[in-house]
């Protein structure tokens, strides 16, 4: 579904160059959990903008289903992110002026999807998720990991090809983190692609592949043979 | 503390140059505006405030059914007003205009045009400051005038002027004493001059404005009564015994006239009658609405500031959170912010001081007025209103900033609370109703105006001017004189004379009656050809010809309105009417043998009076109330022909006076000159209105914005295109501007159709600008902030994604 190939990509301020990503080489097939690891600044932020079309490469190669997309404008690339790619981000960026039900629906709305679908599909994923009690509530008035869980039901309700998670547990405790996590797992269990980056090697095991980079490069990578718990209870 | 005050407010300005610039230039407009308006009002009521007697002294106008409020009244009522009513200490009449007269003394000749004629007793309520000589010289002999100091220089330099003689129309008269007048006055003559003989009881003689001195303390109310009486019992009470009539009848009939009392004090600006008098009227009106204007000018700045200070707080919100920490209390958090608004204000104010020592002498010139910013009294209280008003919008956002809870804001939880939003909204809305109001104002005063300008006026003013007759024996015989000259001059397409002209107004005022109805009517006696040159139409009948003897002795024209009024409309000609001109003993029978179109003799702000025209010679007297010569030229160097005209006219009609000529169209023109000027000052007003709530609002659409960027951010990683992202950040403002025109119509609406109603000749209300003004609104609504949300979509998504 992704192939990458020597990817790079270069942040210059007036003095400093720093080389985000270096040359880079990474597949991800359908239906397959990465997690993306590695420490501050080791380019993995970069790389999962890249992947999301929210950023560019400077230079190397990023089809996405089949596409070459790394030349793509800013125009092309909104295309096929608003159709394919769902985001979940660490402080879940949620809308606060929004209501759950509100914020969920935007990229339906944004996609051109008609209003009485929209109603059904949105109701139908925060079912899913299991917030559909809190469709009317504002962001700052649920908890951090109902509010991730709705960043989620966002991510997802356009039935996006891939679904890429910045950190998604960073801003919770560990209960909310591991709903969310378990959230994921489900996801990837009932076929989704799935790219996370995380600091966390606790959060890291639900995926099916751990990659870690440094300095823009990949230096490990590693199968996950092992299955979490929670999912056994 | 002071220094770390004054430093963190010197980088927050740096930092927020946009802001401070807005803030203190809105201001200083308002402020500006604010100053000049209220010097403008403290001019205009400075009339006769020096006056020592300005609260004993009232002028009697009188009020009766057919003719409204006159300003005049008869020398019958000074006199028993005098004689029968113990509270009326003293009254004197003086005249109504100011005269001109040619001044000679051995060779040296000066031409004055401001000499009022008056009684003895003037000084007794006019009591001007004495330089030279004494009153009670003034008063010893009715041959001894007064003359003002400027007057006195003219003549006589440094040199003593009284007991001078000086000539006037061949009459000597002595010099008794010098004045100068302490202020603002409702007579301010260059020259005092008796009347000839005090006057005879007259209840006719509507020539004087009456003064009355009414002891302190006197129930005004009653003492008005009782000058009622005297008019039913000296007036009326003779011709009801002669007619057997009751008063209740009579009063049904005709009405039963009455008198009003106006004080001095207040006559300037208050004046009820239909003139003010010889000092004019300020525009009492106008004030006000120049007033409120200003104060809206300060209310859209401090709107400014107010939705400024808030939007931004959050960028000062660590600062406070980091002082509320180190224990700053909130109170002193308040004052420091109200300082550095109150810093900004005092800027705003000497700014504002010297944008109008500057334009002061423009607005002099525009207004016609005097005015000095050297004004203590005014200059304190734009200083009060200015401390004031700026503690009030220091203090919103200054509470507002002060109950930030230090941890909340030092975690970088600063959410934006619905309330200031609400409020800042609300902000908005009244700024753009108070711009829309504008914008609707000047597209309406603009309507009026170029329909007052392009308005057929029932007669032809093209190429005409009119030269003032003054005061030369056989006015006639000169007139006819010229005539002949100038027949056959190529450039001269047509003379003739009249008594007034289009826009003088209603000068002469005669009783005409025909049947049972009778009224007081506009009178000018005219040369045959007059409705000819003028191109007046005559709707029925005919005009005045030279051919008919009958036409200088029997002959009457009237105007629509007069028919109307004597019920003889369909079929006035033949009619007889008389008018109270006494002739011969008995007041003569006239023959109406044409009805003229109904002509604008006066300005747009006067329903057309009834008018009647006469020859000039149908009177013996009338002969001699010839007041302009016109004429109507052709070619196109009028310039030469006017100096040519002249060079004539000093040869065969007036060595004396200087030729004094205007062109018809421009003298006309300056009946609605007061309105253009208030257009003008909408149109300036208008627009800085404007520009500053542009400008504000162009500073909120950054700010409001910039803290929705993450908003955009996620919108935009949604799928959001340009379109709707933009669309989103507008949306609020559009709303807040539709939701301001739907209130700003009808408001408008009432507000343009009063100013409307005190003309008598009005457009019809037009409604596209109730449409265009929106439509403008929406327009400079999405070029400001459309232009922000353009920028904001061409953010770095990243950024706020990761960062926010």
């Amino acid at each position: 579904m992704i192939k990458i190939t020597d990817l790079v990509k270069v942040y210059r301020t007036e003095e400093v160059e720093t080389t985000a990503l270096n040359s880079l080489s990474l597949e991800v097939k359908e239906g397959e959990f990465v997690s993306i690891m590695g420490s501050s600044g080791c380019g993995k932020s970069t790389l999962l903008n890249i992947i999301g079309l929210l950023d560019s490469p400077d230079d190397g190669s990023y089809t996405f289903g089949g596409t070459e997309v790394a030349k793509f404008n800013e125009k092309e690339r909104a295309s096929i992110r608003k159709a394919n790619i769902g985001f979940v981000f660490q402080n879940f960026n949620l809308i606060d002026e929004l209501s759950v039900y509100e914020n969920v629906e935007l990229p339906l709305i944004y996609n051109g999807v008609k209003s009485s679908e929209r109603k059904k599909r949105v109701t139908e994923i925060l079912e899913r998720i299991g917030i559909v009690h809190r469709a009317k509530h504002f962001p700052l008035q649920l908890s951090g990991g109902q509010q991730q869980r709705v960043a989620v039901a966002r991510a997802l309700v356009t039935n996006p090809k891939l679904i890429l998670a910045d950190e998604p547990t960073g801003n919770l405790d560990s209960k909310s983190g591991n709903e969310v996590m378990e959230l994921l797992t489900e996801l990837h269990t009932s076929g989704s692609t799935i790219i996370m980056v995380t600091h966390s090697a606790y959060d890291a095991q639900f995926s099916s592949r751990i990659i870690t980079l440094n300095d823009g490069a990949i230096i490990s990578e590693k199968v996950n043979e092992h299955k979490v718990d929670v999912l056994v209870q | 503390m002071i220094r770390t005050w004054i430093k963190i407010f010197y980088r927050n300005s740096k930092n927020n140059k946009l802001n401070i610039i807005i803030n203190i230039l809105g201001l200083t407009l308002g402020f500006a505006g604010l100053l000049l308006v209220l010097l403008y009002f403290n001019y205009e009521e400075s009339y006769d405030k020096w006056n020592p007697n300005k609260d004993i002294v009232y002028r009697v106008v009188n009020k009766s059914r057919s003719d409204g409020i006159s300003y005049t009244a008869p020398s019958g009522q000074a006199q028993f007003f005098k004689s029968d009513i113990p509270e009326v200490e003293q009254s004197v009449l003086i005249g109504t205009v100011y005269r001109y007269k040619m001044f000679s003394l051995d060779d040296k000749k000066v031409f004055s045009k401001r000499i009022i004629y008056t009684e003895p007793s003037f000084f007794d309520f006019f009591p001007f400051e004495i330089i030279e000589g004494s009153i009670v010289k003034f008063e010893e002999s009715r041959s001894h005038i007064a003359i003002s100091e400027k007057f006195a220089k003219k003549f006589f330099g440094s040199e003593r002027a009284t007991g001078n003689m000086m000539t006037v129309d061949d009459k000597a008269y002595t010099i008794a004493c010098v004045y100068t007048v302490q202020g603002n006055s409702h007579y301010d003559p260059e020259v005092l001059i008796q009347n000839s003989k005090p006057f005879d009881v007259n209840w006719g003689d509507y020539n004087n404005e009456l003064f009355c001195k009414i002891s302190e303390g006197s129930d005004i109310a009653e003492v008005n009564n009782k000058m009622n009486q005297i008019i039913v019992d000296k007036t009326i009470k003779p011709y009801l015994s002669r007619s057997g009539m009751s008063l209740a009848e009579y009063d049904d009939k005709y009405g039963i006239d009455t008198v009003l009392l106006e004080s001095l004090n207040t006559l300037h600006l208050h004046n009820i009658s239909n003139n003010a008098g010889p000092g004019g009227n300020g525009n009492y009106k106008l004030l006000l609405m120049l007033l409120g204007l200003s104060v809206l000018l300060i209310i859209i700045s401090c709107v400014n500031f107010i939705n400024l200070s808030t939007a931004s707080a959050s960028q000062r919100a660590k600062e406070v959170g980091v002082k509320k920490t180190l224990g700053l209390s909130k109170k002193q958090l308040i004052i420091q912010y109200v300082s550095e608004i109150l810093v900004q204000g005092l800027l705003s104010l000497i700014l504002a001081f010297v944008i109008v020592e500057l334009t002061l002498p423009y607005f002099n010139d525009f207004i016609n007025v005097e005015l000095s910013i050297a004004n203590m009294s005014v200059l304190l209280t734009v200083i009060t209103i200015a401390f004031f008003t700026c503690v009030f919008i220091g203090l919103i956002p200054a509470v507002y900033l002060s109950n930030f809870k230090a941890i909340e804001v030092l975690k970088g939880n600063v959410s934006r609370s619905k309330k200031g939003i609400i409020v800042r909204n609300a902000m908005l809305l009244l700024q753009f109703l108070i711009s829309g109001f504008f914008l609707i104002g000047v597209l309406i005063i603009y309507s009026q105006i170029s329909y007052m300008v392009n308005k057929d006026l029932g007669f032809n003013k093209d190429k005409t001017i009119v030269v003032n007759i003054y005061n030369v024996e056989d006015k006639y015989k000169k007139y006819e004189l010229i005539k002949k000259v100038l027949s056959d001059h190529k450039n001269v397409e047509g003379i003739s004379a009249s008594m007034f002209i289009p826009g003088d107004g209603n000068l002469n005022n005669t009783r005409i009656n025909h049947g049972d109805y009778s009224f007081s009517s506009g009178a000018n006696s005219v040369d045959f050809n007059y409705t000819d040159f003028a191109n007046i139409k005559i709707l029925k009948g005919r005009a005045l010809s030279e051919n008919l003897t009958s036409d200088t002795i029997s002959s009457i024209l009237i105007n629509e309105t007069a028919a109307k009024l004597l019920h003889i409309y369909d079929n006035p000609i033949g009619k007889k009417a008389t008018i109270a001109w006494p002739w011969k003993g008995e007041d003569r029978q006239l023959e109406i043998v044409g009805m003229i179109k109904d002509y604008h003799f006066d300005g747009f702000d006067a329903d057309i009076d009834p008018l009647f025209l006469i020859h000039w010679n149908t009177f013996p007297f009338s002969k001699n109330w010839m007041g302009y010569v016109q004429f109507k030229l052709k070619g196109d160097d009028l310039s030469k022909t006017i100096s040519e005209i002249e060079k004539l006219w000093v040869e065969n009609v007036d060595s004396k006076y200087p030729f004094s000529y205007e062109f018809l169209d421009k003298k006309f023109a300056k009946t609605y000159e007061k309105y253009e000027k208030q257009q003008t000052m909408f149109l300036v007003l208008s627009v800085i209105v404007i520009i500053i709530s542009m400008l504000g609002l162009f500073a909120l659409a950054t700010l409001t914005i910039q803290h929705r960027l993450k908003e955009v951010a996620i919108r935009k990683t949604l799928g959001a295109s340009v379109k709707e992202i933009i669309f989103q950040l507008i949306k609020n403002f559009l709303k807040i501007t539709l939701i301001s025109s739907v209130i700003l119509l009808p408001i408008s609406y009432l507000a343009m159709q009063n100013w409307l109603d005190s003309f008598s000749y009005k457009i019809d209300m037009p409604l596209w600008p109730y449409v265009l003004t929106p439509i403008l609104l929406v327009v400079l609504v999405l070029a400001v902030v459309g232009f922000k949300a353009f920028r904001a979509t061409k953010i770095s998504l990243i950024k706020y994604l990761k960062f926010e």
